[in-house]
C-alpha cells in the first residue's frame, strides 16, 4: 500500500497509545517473568535443600544403622534433641588371634569403608560365646593404639596393637575366629553458624571440628527424637530402639522468610542391632 | 532465493538444537533411571539377604551344626530367588558354640551387569540346656523300682562312642528325691536293684516347677524347637536313612542311632517331644526325650541320653535308659527295665539339644 506523501511519521496520540500499550504488555510480561523466576528459584532451592538433606541422611543413615547395644550398654554415648554422640561402625571382621596386647584381624575377612586407624578407632570384640568373662559379658571395647602388618596362618592380617585388661577379662577358650567391630566416636549436631542452623557431624575420637552436612534449618522444629520399642519417646540410651531425624526450614527462599511457610520432613531409622 | 536458503539453514539448526536438547534430556532421564534401578536392586538385595539369614537361623539344622568342624563353612540351601538374583547362604562355625549364618545376594540386569551385591550375617550362639548327671533318676514324686528292675548311679560309658566319652565320674545316687519325693516302700529299697553312692539322695531345692528351666534354657523353648514330635503308640523307632545312605532327620520316628557316631544317624541327637499318653515300644533312640505328660517306654526300647518328663514315667519289660531320667511326678521301673547313669550320654544329649535359643547382642554382622 503506498504511503500518503503528506503524512510522514506518527502523531503524538498514536505514539502515546503505542507507549501505553507497550508499557501495559511489558508490565504484565515483567510480572509474569518475575513470578516464574521466583517459582523456579523456590523449586531449585527446595530441590537443592532436599538433595543436601538426602546426602546428610545418607551419611547419618549408614552411620546410625550400625548402632547396637549389649549387656554393657548402648552405642549411643549421649543423646539429646539437638545432638547425638555415638559409636559409628567403620568395619567388621574376624580376628584369628586375641591377646592382651594385640588383635590379629584377617584382611580377607574385613568389610568396611576404610581400614582401622590408630588413635582414632577402637575395637569391639565378641568374647561372650566361649570365654568365661568375669565381667562384663558379650562385647569388649578396647582402643587401637597402633596398626601394623601381621599374618593369620598364611594369610595377611592387620595387627592391631591394643590394651586388654586381662585381670578383668579372661581370654582363655576364645572361639577360633573372634568377631570384631572397628568404631570411632562421632557426633551429629544441629548448630548455629552465620545466622542459620545447620546439621553437621564430626569425629570426637579424632578431635575434629564440626562439618556441615545440610541446612539451613529452623532449629525450633529440627532435631533428634529417640523412640523406645513401643514408639514412645525414649529418655535413656538403653531404652532407645529407633531414631527419628526431623528437619524443618525456609527452603523456598534460602533463608528469605515470608516467601513460603517452612516445610518439615522426618526420617525414622531402625538399627537392627539396637533390638534384642 | 537467498532468504529461502537462510530459512532452510535456520530450520536445520533448530532441528539439530531440538535433537541435542532431547538427547540431553533422555540421557539425564536414563541416568536417573539407572541410578534408581541400582538403588532399588541394592534395597532388594539387602532385604533378601536379611530375610534369608533370619530364615536360616529359624530353620536351624542341629545335625549340620553339630558335625561342622570348628573353623569350617558349609553352604546352605537358599530360598528360590527372583529372576536375575543369585543367593548364596552359608553357615560358618567360628567357635565351639559360636556360628555365623551369612547370605550373599547378587542382583544382575538382563544383560548380566552387576547391579548390587550385598552380604549380611547373623552371629548365633548355641545354648545348651543343663541336664542333671548326678543320679540315675531324679524324681519329684513317688519313685517305684520293682525288685527285678535296676537303677544304677555308677557312671558308665556308652558302647561304640569311643573317644567321645570323658573319664568316668565318681559314683552318684541311684535316685535323688525332691522335697515331695518318696521311694515306694513296696518296691526295691537297696542293692542289687538300687546301687549308688549315696544310694538315695535328697535335693530340697527341687521346688514346684523345677523342670521349667534346664539351666539357662526354658523347657518350653526346647519343646518349641522339637525335632521329633511323638504321640500315640510308636513301635520300633530308630534311625531312618535316605536312599543315598545319609541320615534323614525329617523322617518321623527317627530318634537317632546310639550305636555310635560312625553310623549315618550317629550324630543326630534330636530333641524328641512325646505328647501325653505316648508309648514307645521297641526300637532305639538318643538325645533328649521330653514327655509332656504320662510317658511309657516298653518292650526292648533302648534310649541313650536324657529323659525329662513333666508328668509320670513308666519303664516296662526290657527297656534300657543309659544317661539320666528326671521326672516331676511318679517314676515306675517295672519288669527287667534298667536306668544306667552315664555322664557321657547326658553331656552329649545336652550338646545335641543346643540351639540358637538366645541370639547374640549386636547379632547382625557383615563379614565377607
Amino acid at each position: 500500500m503506498p504511503l500518503n506523501p503528506g503524512r510522514r511519521g506518527f502523531t503524538l496520540v498514536e505514539l502515546l497509545v503505542g507507549l501505553i500499550l507497550f508499557g501495559l504488555i511489558g508490565g504484565v510480561m515483567l510480572h509474569a517473568t518475575l513470578a516464574f523466576e521466583r517459582t523456579v528459584r523456590a523449586h531449585l532451592s527446595r530441590l537443592g535443600a532436599e538433595n543436601a538433606l538426602d546426602t546428610a541422611l545418607g551419611f547419618l543413615g549408614s552411620d546410625l544403622a550400625s548402632l547396637g547395644r549389649d549387656t554393657t550398654g548402648s552405642d549411643l554415648v549421649r543423646q539429646a534433641a539437638e545432638s547425638l554422640s555415638y559409636r559409628a561402625e567403620r568395619g567388621t571382621g574376624l580376628a584369628c588371634q586375641v591377646t592382651a596386647g594385640a588383635v590379629l584381624l584377617e584382611i580377607g575377612r574385613y568389610a568396611g569403608a576404610r581400614l582401622p586407624q590408630s588413635g582414632r578407632d577402637s575395637l569391639l570384640l565378641y568374647l561372650g560365646a566361649d570365654a568365661s568373662l568375669g565381667s562384663p559379658g558379650g562385647w569388649l571395647a578396647a582402643p587401637i593404639v597402633a596398626v601394623q602388618n601381621g599374618a593369620c596362618g598364611s594369610g595377611p592380617a592387620l595387627r592391631l596393637v591394643t590394651l586388654i585388661d586381662t585381670t578383668r577379662v579372661s581370654l582363655a577358650g576364645l572361639p577360633l575366629r573372634v568377631p570384631a567391630r572397628v568404631f570411632e566416636v562421632m557426633q551429629a549436631r544441629f548448630y548455629r553458624s552465620s545466622g542459620a542452623t545447620w546439621l553437621g557431624a564430626r569425629s570426637i575420637s579424632a578431635g575434629e571440628l564440626i562439618q556441615p552436612l545440610a541446612g539451613p534449618f529452623t532449629l525450633a522444629r529440627s532435631g533428634f527424637i529417640m523412640r523406645d520399642s513401643a514408639g514412645s519417646s525414649a529418655t535413656t540410651a538403653a531404652a532407645t530402639r529407633q531414631i527419628e531425624i526431623g528437619v524443618s526450614g525456609p527452603w523456598s527462599g534460602w533463608g528469605r522468610a515470608g516467601l513460603a511457610p517452612d516445610e518439615s520432613t522426618a526420617v525414622t531409622l531402625t538399627p537392627g542391632n539396637l533390638h534384642p | 532465493m537467498n532468504k529461502r536458503g537462510h530459512a532452510v539453514f535456520l530450520a536445520l539448526l533448530l532441528v539439530v538444537l531440538f535433537g541435542a536438547l532431547s538427547a540431553l534430556a533422555l540421557t539425564g532421564a536414563r541416568l536417573r533411571l539407572t541410578g534408581g534401578r541400582s538403588e532399588a536392586a541394592r534395597t532388594q538385595a539387602i532385604l533378601l539377604a536379611e530375610g534369608d539369614v533370619s530364615r536360616q537361623v529359624g530353620q536351624w539344622d542341629p545335625l549340620l551344626a553339630e558335625t561342622l568342624t570348628v573353623g569350617g563353612r558349609a553352604l546352605l540351601p537358599g530360598s528360590p530367588p527372583p529372576s536375575g538374583v543369585t543367593v548364596a547362604d552359608s553357615l560358618e562355625r567360628l567357635g565351639q558354640g559360636l556360628y555365623l549364618v551369612g547370605s550373599t545376594v547378587e542382583h544382575r540386569s538382563r544383560a548380566g551387569t552387576l547391579l548390587a551385591r550385598e552380604r549380611t550375617g547373623q552371629l548365633v550362639v548355641r545354648t545348651a540346656p543343663t541336664l542333671r548327671e548326678d543320679a540315675g533318676i531324679v524324681g519329684g514324686g513317688i519313685v517305684s523300682v520293682q525288685p527285678t528292675a535296676v537303677a544304677d548311679g555308677a557312671d558308665a560309658g556308652v558302647a561304640g562312642w569311643g573317644g567321645l566319652c570323658p573319664p568316668l565320674a565318681a559314683p552318684g545316687s541311684s535316685v535323688i528325691l525332691g522335697p515331695a519325693g518318696l521311694l515306694d516302700p513296696a518296691g526295691c529299697a537297696g542293692p542289687p536293684c538300687l546301687s549308688g553312692l549315696p544310694l538315695i539322695g535328697v535335693d530340697t531345692t527341687l521346688g514346684a516347677g523345677w523342670l521349667q528351666w534346664l539351666g539357662a534354657v526354658p523347657l518350653d523353648s526346647l519343646i518349641a524347637r522339637a525335632d521329633q514330635r511323638l504321640s500315640g503308640r510308636i513301635v520300633g523307632a530308630g534311625p531312618t536313612l535316605r536312599v543315598n545312605g545319609t541320615c534323614d532327620p525329617t523322617a518321623p520316628g527317627n530318634l537317632g542311632d546310639p550305636a555310635g557316631p560312625a553310623q549315618a544317624c550317629g550324630s543326630y541327637l534330636p530333641i524328641s517331644v512325646a505328647a501325653v499318653g505316648t508309648e514307645l515300644q521297641d526300637g532305639v533312640g538318643q538325645g533328649l526325650l521330653i514327655g509332656q505328660g504320662s510317658l511309657v517306654l516298653s518292650g526292648t526300647f533302648q534310649f541313650t541320653g536324657d529323659v525329662v518328663v513333666r508328668g509320670s514315667l513308666t519303664l516296662r519289660d526290657q527297656v534300657r535308659v543309659v544317661g539320666s531320667v528326671a521326672v516331676t511326678d511318679s517314676v515306675t521301673l517295672a519288669g527287667s527295665s534298667r536306668v544306667q547313669r552315664s555322664t557321657c550320654a547326658v553331656r552329649r544329649a545336652g550338646r545335641g539339644a543346643a540351639r540358637p535359643f538366645f541370639p547374640v547382642t549386636r547379632k547382625w554382622f557383615r563379614a565377607p
